[in-house]
């Protein structure tokens, strides 16, 4: 376990900022570990070709275009900003922001039919009330079809109108890996139940874990992995996973690491 | 310890920079002060100097975030709005690039968010990048200049393939050369957070990188 405690903080010691005790560790370990000393070299190869990358790219001049953006009022604050501030003159004092945030509050929740259109477009706001010409975006200027390829792909769950179970409709394939479960939702359910504890309760969900006849444990981790990478949760869940002081709980957060890696 | 051979292999290894170009420029003066003074005067020239003298970092940080160079550059005009628009919040406790960068992260997830997720861009990347954008240190060798385009246009792909909240940090702290503590203020998250992603996100480059990091000997 001392190797991989070393082999976390690798980066932190390429990078200088591990001093006294801990930097000491590091080298020690690095003195009699290959794995380390080629981890090492590598990761250093690996900052080196990302530092390559800086001020690579040569930006287009935005200052014209930002400045006829701010002429034509983009950039003016929006309705609940001017808001916040008339509150924040009208309050100030010791109890200042605090009051003029609940009264832009109640004024919201006042106004909200009218303010609506404003505040769900951002970016958008003053363009309708302005009359002045407004340069074109890079997206507007953009050809017909690098539009049409930019269709919006939202993850989603798989999902099946009217699932019936009891009298299977879904072949077992269609079902992917929840074909042993008495239906979709359920696998679904119960997998979602399980990541969102192990984002809730580490320990918890360590218990639930062990609980898992060990036959069917890795198999168990995998699936429920990449499902949380098919919600996009994999990533937080290995966060929480890595933030736990049990050894654990850092080699279940591999896992979700991969499989938010997989799922890319 | 007594690996003499061990320890003559390892040697070379421990001589990493110390200094960091982020680390360099902390304690100095914020060069952006004075342009945000004139600029809150009212001075629109000052705000035009203020996006020429940024409007590459901001614009490559978005490239590396979005993978687009049109949409890095909506993206980016988008950011530079923001600060104007939000720029009276800026209190000099932190220095400005660091206030404009959580803009531009903010602008780069906010389009992300508005388009979805969507993998067709990585090739048009990839494209865009490997033909025509060679950079400024592009040589007159025009097939060293493709090869250092392609490996640019590689390396993008990479980052583009990290989940989000790995890629900001490392393209932050080893692209634009931020350091730990200026990466948790843009990312709002805890320092250990940071360094802890971006030894992450740098191990998973490594292994998609695999050849071109294998090895010492691998060195061009």
């Amino acid at each position: 376990m001392r190797h991989e405690r070393i082999a976390r903080r690798l980066s932190e010691y390429l990078d200088g900022t591990l001093q006294g005790r801990a930097e000491r560790r590091v080298e020690a370990h690095l003195a009699g570990c290959a794995a380390c000393q080629t981890s090492l070299a590598e990761l250093r190869r690996t900052t080196e070709l990302l530092r390559s990358l800086r001020g690579a790219d040569e930006s287009p001049d935005l200052s014209a275009a930002v400045l006829a953006r701010i002429r034509a009022g983009e950039a003016d604050p929006s309705v609940l900003d001017r808001l916040r501030s008339a509150a924040a003159r009208f309050f100030s004092g010791g109890l200042g922001a605090p009051l003029a945030t609940a009264a832009v509050g109640l004024a919201v929740l006042a106004l909200l039919p009218r303010i609506e259109i404003e505040v769900s477009i951002p970016g958008t706001a003053g363009r309708a009330a302005s009359s002045a010409p407004r340069a074109p975006t890079a997206r507007e200027r953009a050809p017909v079809p690098a539009l049409a390829a930019r269709r919006v792909h939202e993850p989603r769950l798989p999902s099946f109108s009217t699932p019936n179970f009891s009298t299977p409709s879904l072949a077992p394939s269609m079902m992917g890996d929840c074909w042993e479960y008495p239906s979709f939702e359920a696998c679904q359910e119960q997998r979602r139940f399980f990541m969102e504890l192990a984002l809730r309760d580490t320990r918890a969900f360590l218990e639930r874990v062990e609980a898992v006849p060990t036959a069917q444990r890795e198999r168990w981790i995998g699936e429920l992995s990449r499902f949380a990478a098919e919600v996009g949760s994999a990533v937080s869940v290995a966060d929480q996973l890595r933030a736990s002081d049990d050894p654990r709980a850092w080699q279940m957060a591999t896992r979700f690491e991969a499989a938010a890696f997989d799922g890319r | 310890m007594s690996h003499p051979r061990v320890t003559a292999v390892t040697q070379p290894l421990f001589d990493r920079p110390r200094s960091l170009p982020a680390a360099e420029v902390a304690d100095a003066v914020d060069p952006d002060l004075e342009l945000v003074e004139r600029w809150r005067q009212g001075e629109s020239e000052a705000f035009a100097a203020l996006v020429r003298r940024h409007q590459r970092r901001v614009f490559g940080l978005l490239l590396r975030m979005l993978g687009s160079r049109e949409e890095a550059e909506d993206a980016a005009q988008d950011a530079f709005l923001n600060l104007h628009r939000h720029g009276h919040r800026f209190r000099s406790e932190s220095r400005f690039s660091t206030f404009l960068y959580r803009v531009a992260v903010n602008a780069g997830l906010n389009r992300r968010r508005s388009l979805g997720r969507r993998r067709a861009h990585v090739d048009a990347f990839g494209e865009a990048h490997a033909v025509g954008h060679a950079g400024p240190e592009a040589t007159p060798d025009p097939e060293r200049a493709l090869a250092a385009g392609q490996l640019r246009a590689r390396l993008g792909r990479e980052l583009l393939a990290l989940p989000e909240n790995l890629r900001a940090p490392v393209v932050l702290y080893d692209v634009e050369g931020l350091s730990y503590g200026e990466i948790a203020e843009i990312l709002e998250v805890a320092e250990g957070t940071v360094k802890s992603r971006i030894h992450r996100a740098r191990q998973a480059l490594r292994a998609r990188l695999g050849d071109l990091v294998a090895g010492r000997e691998a060195r061009p």
